[in-house]
């Protein structure tokens, strides 16, 4: 006779473990492209910013779901065929990298002005420019937004169950054909999301409170510099 | 300073559309140009098969107990799984991988590839037909309603429905949903469902009075669900009975040749009509004059 845990908790875990490995892979591609993409929105020159601007309309216009059918079933037909897996990821990756792309580029502008003209003023370069003066400062202001994105990309997952990929909603799809029972298979499911959900905003929220600006100085963190630091080394020379 | 003869919005607007082109021709450029095959081997047997028995095969399915369905273990079950692994392990296959998608995803998949047999759960038709390859039937689905216990509005055919003004759930791009909308004279009172198991509880929740479906699969569904609804008597009789093949596509109906040759021997043995019983399907349909096939 079949255990609870390899009737419903068995299937349950590894639909979460395919969540989280959909989630991860995507959030790391979207967050890499949309860092990309958002350095090329605020290029000097305008092809780059014309690319860039393309690659955040088509893909925060186009819905995920009409996406995901396309590289999957459209693509093998142009001679390109992807592992489920990677459909997955690239599909999640470009469809966040436009949301984040501009979470990015929203968080770089809201540097003020002077700030770079200050830095300008005392000969920083470009790339000492922006790690030490517009980096620390972009970031505690894009974090809240990406936090939510981060949210929004973790239910997106969801639609993978589509082409096959057995991530928690396929697995409580497949438990609802099997046992029935919809109301608590559902229940289960909707705790889960809700749990890993929540352990995002939460971490989001630590990272929030380590990043934010001292309201009385308004000078960058402490915590700031030695995140920027941790990503992109060194200090100014 | 020297000034540009475009304004900055229509610079801007170039560019984009410049942009768009570039990502336009990266996209083309990403697929391989189809080159004429030189000195391609004449094939002794199907081109499908051989390339089956080196890197197995990929059914593609829906997850439908009791047609067709994925063991715990990853393998294919149900009756139609079985029935093709069995022709298919005469053929000399001996790997098979499933491909599980919804309903109308399951023809996508075909057709690009994801999956080389369709297998379960596809009528022939006059549509159909002529744009796929369909072996030959397996077995024959007989429709059946779901509905409230006791049958309250004495629903036993589509006429009764369309009298009576109710609703009627059934999944979507499926013949019973074409032939209730010809029933019906409109789609007001038909309401699309994902899946089965959203079709008992559309009827649990009062959302549809009955809900279509195959005999077998109402069956099913009811052991799953105790007392949350009736099979009502007796089949559907405004929707015929339908034969039920595996596909592939159109290009390789010499591999659905050799697999008749292989089904026919199964049913010769009689080992189809033994597991059909098995399963709860009447083999004796499977000859009926009614049966429309390709």
């Amino acid at each position: 006779m079949p255990t609870f845990w390899d009737e419903i908790a068995r299937p349950l875990a590894e639909g979460t473990l395919m969540t989280l490995l959909v989630f991860i892979g995507g959030i790391v591609i979207a967050t890499v492209l949309g860092i990309g993409v958002a350095a090329l929105r605020l290029s000097k020159f305008s092809v780059l910013r014309g690319i860039a601007w393309v690659h955040v309309e088509f893909f925060r216009g186009v819905s995920v779901l009409v996406l995901i059918f396309w590289v999957f079933f459209v693509f093998p037909l142009l001679g390109i065929t992807m592992s489920p897996l990677t459909t997955a990821w690239v599909v999640i990756g470009l469809n966040q990298s436009a949301f984040i792309a501009e979470i990015v580029r929203a968080g770089i502008q809201a540097v003020p002005r002077g700030q770079i003209e200050a830095s300008i003023a005392i000969n920083l370069s470009a790339w000492d420019r922006f790690r030490n003066i517009v980096f620390p400062q972009a970031l505690p202001i894009a974090l809240p937004p990406y936090a939510n994105q981060l949210v929004n990309t973790l239910k997106e997952t969801a639609v993978v169950s589509l082409i096959g990929l057995a991530d928690l909603t396929f697995r409580g799809n497949e438990l609802r054909t099997h046992l029935g029972h919809s109301m608590e298979i559902f229940v289960s499911i909707g705790i889960v999301y809700l749990l890993l959900a929540y352990l995002l905003t939460q971490g989001t929220s630590w990272l929030e409170r380590k990043m934010r600006v001292e309201p009385k100085r308004g000078t960058t963190p402490k915590q700031a510099i030695r995140l920027r630091n941790f990503f992109i080394g060194g200090g100014i020379k | 300073m020297k000034s540009s003869p475009f304004t900055r919005k229509t610079r801007t607007a170039i560019t984009a559309a410049f942009g768009t082109v570039l990502l336009a021709a990266g996209l083309v450029s990403c697929a391989p140009a189809s080159e004429p095959a030189e000195d391609a081997p004449v094939a002794s047997e199907p081109a499908l098969l051989t390339a089956a028995k080196e890197n197995g095969i990929i059914f593609g399915m829906t997850d439908s107990p009791p047609t067709t369905l994925v063991e715990a273990d990853g393998t294919p079950g149900g009756y139609a799984s079985l029935v093709t692994m069995e022709v298919l392990g005469r053929m000399g296959i001996t790997e098979f991988n499933t491909l599980v998608t919804d309903f109308p995803s399951s023809i996508s998949g075909l057709v690009s590839g994801r999956s080389d047999i369709r297998i379960g759960g596809l009528t022939p038709n006059e549509e159909r037909c002529p744009v796929m390859a369909f072996t030959k039937p397996s077995h024959v689905l007989t429709y059946a309603f779901a509905v409230q216990p006791g049958n309250p509005k004495g629903l036993l055919s589509l006429q009764d429905l369309k009298d009576t003004d109710s609703k009627l759930g059934t999944q979507g791009a499926t013949t019973q949903e074409t032939i209730a909308i010809e029933v019906f004279g409109g789609d007001e009172n038909i309401v699309i469902l994902p899946d089965r198991q959203s079709g008992i509880d559309a009827l649990r929740t009062d959302r549809v009075d009955a809900f279509v479906a195959p005999y077998q699969t109402l069956v099913q569904l009811l052991e799953t669900n105790p007392g949350a609804f009736e099979i009502a008597e007796g089949y559907v009789p405004d929707l015929p009975i339908l034969a039920q093949s595996s596909v592939v596509t159109s290009e390789n109906a010499d591999f659905v040749e050799l697999y008749n040759k292989y089904f026919d021997e199964l049913v010769e043995e009689g080992w189809v009509e033994e597991i059909s019983d098995e399963y709860g399907f009447d083999f004796d349909l499977l000859s009926s004059p009614e049966l429309a096939t390709c």
